[in-house]
C-alpha cells in the first residue's frame, strides 16, 4: 500500500519562501513517504497568499523604486492583524545579493517575482505527486497570465458566485456528506473557547448548506471556509502535514486522520498525532 | 569550387542539429564566409557527436589532443579558426582521421534578404557575450568532472569560477531577452552561498545541461525556465532560494 502524505497550503508555501533549514525539515518528513498529495483548493490557495503577494510586491517595487523602501513600507504599512501577509511578503524579498547595490538587488527582486507569478502554478502541480481534484474549484483551476511583464498579471477570480457553472464545490460537498456530518457533529461538541474564528465560519457554513438556505457557490467556499475544504479533499489520505495545527487538530480528529504538525522553528521536531491515539496535545 | 570534409568513420553527414542551425544563422552573408562558417559548423557538429558516442567531454578532448579547453569550447561552438594540424590531432585524439574532398560548387543565387541578414541573431547578443557563455558550460563541465573524479579543490575553483563568468554575464544582461535575464538570475540565487565542495557530479551536471541547453539558447522563452526550475529541483537545488526567508540571519 502507497504511504501517501497530504500537505496543506502552509507547507506548500513553505516549501517555496521558508529558509532552507525549514525546507530540509519538510523534506525529511516528505522523505518517508512513497507519495505526497495535495489539492485544488490548496492551489488556489497558494494562488491568492503567494502569487498575488508576488503581485503586491511587483507594484510597490514600481512604485517605490527600490527594495530596502518596500521593505520598510510593508513592516511599517501592514497591520499586526495581517501578520501572515507581512511575513510572506518580507519572506519573498530576502535575499541572497546583499552584497550588490540596491538597484540590482531591486531589479533581481522583480526577475524573482516575475518568474514565481509565470511558472508557480505549473511548479505547485510538479511539486507533489497528486493534485486532488475531487473539488472541482473552478477558481484554482484559472491560471494566471501576464500581461505586462514585470508589472500586471491576472489571476482570474477568488470567488465561486461568479464563476457560473464551472463551480464543483456543491456536488463535491454533496458526494461528501458522511464526511461533512461527521464534522459538523464534531464542531457541534467542541467547547466555543477551544473554537477558532475559522472554525466558527466553517460550522455556520454546514448549518446553511444543510438548511438549503444558500447555495454553496453563492457562499464563495474556498475564499471562505477553504480549511473545510482542504479537510475534505484531504479524506481519502491517512496523514495530514500543516503548519498550523489549530485548525487542524480537530478536522483531522473528526475525519480519522493522522496530523504532524512542523514547528515555526526549524530547530523544534515535528509533531505527530497518530489517528489511533487517545489524545492529542492542544496546538 | 566546394571544399567538403567527412570523417573516416562517418557514412552519412548528420542532419544538423538545433543548436548548430543557429549557428549557421550567424553566419556571414557573403558566399565564402557562408561555407566557411558552414565548414566549422558540420565539423563541430561531428564532433560533439564523436565526443558523445565516446563519453568524453571537452576538459578530456582538451587534455587528450594538447588542446586548450577554451580552444575546445569555442572549436565545438562552431566559432575557432582551426588550422589542418590542428584538427587532425583532435581528430586523432578521438581514433578518427579527416578526410577532405573538393568537389565542383553549385551554382547559387543568393536571396537579396540573404545579402541583408543580420550578422548575428537580434538575441543572441555579442561575441563576448558568447565567449562568456563558453566559458560558463568549460566551468560547469569542469566541475562535473572534478565532482566525478572526487576532486574537492578543483571543485570548488571551478564553481568559483562559474560564478564569477555567470557575474559578467549578468553585467551583458542588457543585450538578450528579459526571459534570459530571468533566467540567469535564477541559476546565480540557486548557486549563490553554496558550498560547492558538497555539490555532486548530477548536479554539476544538472547546472551544465541548463547552461548548455537553455541560457546559451538563441532564444530564451518560458519553456527554458520552467525546464531549468526542473532541473534544478531534480538535482535537490533549490531553484527559490533567492526568495526564501531569514537567509541573512
Amino acid at each position: 500500500m502507497v504511504k501517501q502524505l497530504f500537505l496543506d497550503t502552509s507547507i506548500q508555501i513553505a516549501r517555496w519562501l521558508r529558509e532552507p533549514e525549514m525546507k530540509r525539515c519538510i523534506n525529511a518528513r516528505l522523505n518517508q513517504y512513497d507519495a505526497t498529495a495535495t489539492s485544488l483548493v490548496v492551489r488556489q490557495e497558494f494562488k491568492r497568499r503567494l502569487l498575488k503577494e508576488a503581485q503586491y510586491l511587483l507594484n510597490q517595487l514600481n512604485k517605490r523604486g527600490s527594495l530596502a523602501a518596500v521593505q520598510r513600507h510593508i513592516v511599517s504599512v501592514l497591520p499586526v492583524q495581517q501578520q501572515r501577509k507581512r511575513n510572506i511578503c518580507l519572506e519573498m524579498l530576502a535575499t541572497l545579493f546583499e552584497e550588490k547595490d540596491e538597484t540590482e538587488r531591486t531589479e533581481r527582486a522583480k526577475r524573482y517575482l516575475r518568474t514565481l507569478l509565470r511558472v508557480g502554478l505549473k511548479e505547485f502541480d510538479n511539486s507533489v505527486s497528486t493534485v486532488i481534484q475531487d473539488s472541482g474549484c473552478a477558481c484554482a483551476r484559472l491560471p494566471v497570465e501576464e500581461k505586462v511583464s514585470y508589472s500586471t498579471y491576472e489571476f482570474g477570480t477568488d470567488k465561486c458566485s461568479v464563476t457560473d457553472d464551472a463551480c464543483g464545490v456543491a456536488d463535491f460537498l454533496n458526494r461528501r456528506q458522511p464526511e461533512v456530518e461527521r464534522i459538523l457533529a464534531y464542531l457541534n461538541q467542541l467547547p466555543n473557547d477551544k473554537k477558532s474564528g475559522e472554525l466558527s465560519l466553517a460550522q455556520e457554513f454546514i448549518e446553511k448548506l444543510q438548511a438549503g438556505t444558500s447555495p454553496a457557490a453563492e457562499m464563495n467556499p474556498c475564499l471562505t471556509v477553504g480549511d473545510l475544504l482542504i479537510a475534505l479533499e484531504s479524506t481519502d489520505v491517512a496523514d495530514f502535514y500543516t503548519l498550523n495545527g489549530k485548525e487542524s487538530q480537530h478536522l483531522c480528529r473528526a475525519l480519522g486522520q493522522s496530523l504532524a504538525v512542523r514547528p515555526k522553528n526549524p530547530a523544534h521536531e515535528d509533531v505527530v498525532c497518530l489517528a489511533t491515539d487517545n489524545a492529542w496535545r492542544e496546538f | 569550387m566546394n571544399l567538403t570534409k567527412t570523417m573516416s568513420k562517418e557514412t552519412t553527414a548528420p542532419q544538423p542539429s538545433q543548436r548548430f542551425a543557429a549557428m549557421l544563422q550567424r553566419a556571414e552573408p557573403t558566399e565564402e564566409a557562408f561555407q566557411l562558417e558552414g565548414i566549422k559548423v558540420e565539423i563541430a557538429e561531428q564532433l560533439a557527436q564523436a565526443m558523445a558516442r565516446q563519453q568524453i567531454n571537452n576538459v578530456e578532448l582538451a587534455r587528450r589532443s594538447g588542446k586548450s579547453p577554451a580552444y575546445i569550447n569555442k572549436l565545438l561552438r562552431g566559432g575557432a579558426n582551426f588550422t589542418l594540424e590542428a584538427l587532425v590531432k583532435i581528430a586523432r585524439a578521438l581514433s578518427y582521421q579527416i578526410e577532405l574532398t573538393l568537389k565542383a560548387a553549385p551554382a547559387v543565387t543568393k536571396l537579396p534578404e540573404q545579402a541583408s541578414a543580420p550578422r548575428t541573431s537580434p538575441t543572441a547578443g555579442s561575441d563576448t557575450l558568447q565567449r562568456h557563455l563558453a566559458a560558463a558550460e568549460h566551468w560547469a563541465a569542469e566541475m562535473a568532472a572534478s565532482a566525478q573524479t572526487g576532486n574537492l579543490l578543483e571543485l570548488s575553483n571551478a564553481g568559483f569560477a562559474l560564478g564569477a563568468t555567470l557575474d559578467e554575464l549578468w553585467a551583458l544582461r542588457g543585450e538578450r531577452e528579459a526571459d534570459w535575464g530571468d533566467l540567469l538570475n535564477l541559476l546565480q540565487g540557486a548557486l549563490a552561498k553554496e558550498e560547492f565542495e558538497r555539490y555532486s557530479a548530477p548536479q554539476c551536471a544538472a547546472i551544465g545541461k541548463i547552461i548548455r541547453d537553455h541560457l546559451a539558447a538563441d532564444q530564451v522563452e518560458l519553456d527554458d525556465l520552467e525546464h531549468s526550475i526542473g532541473l534544478l529541483r531534480e538535482a535537490g537545488l533549490d531553484p527559490w532560494k533567492g526568495i526564501s526567508g531569514n537567509l541573512s540571519e
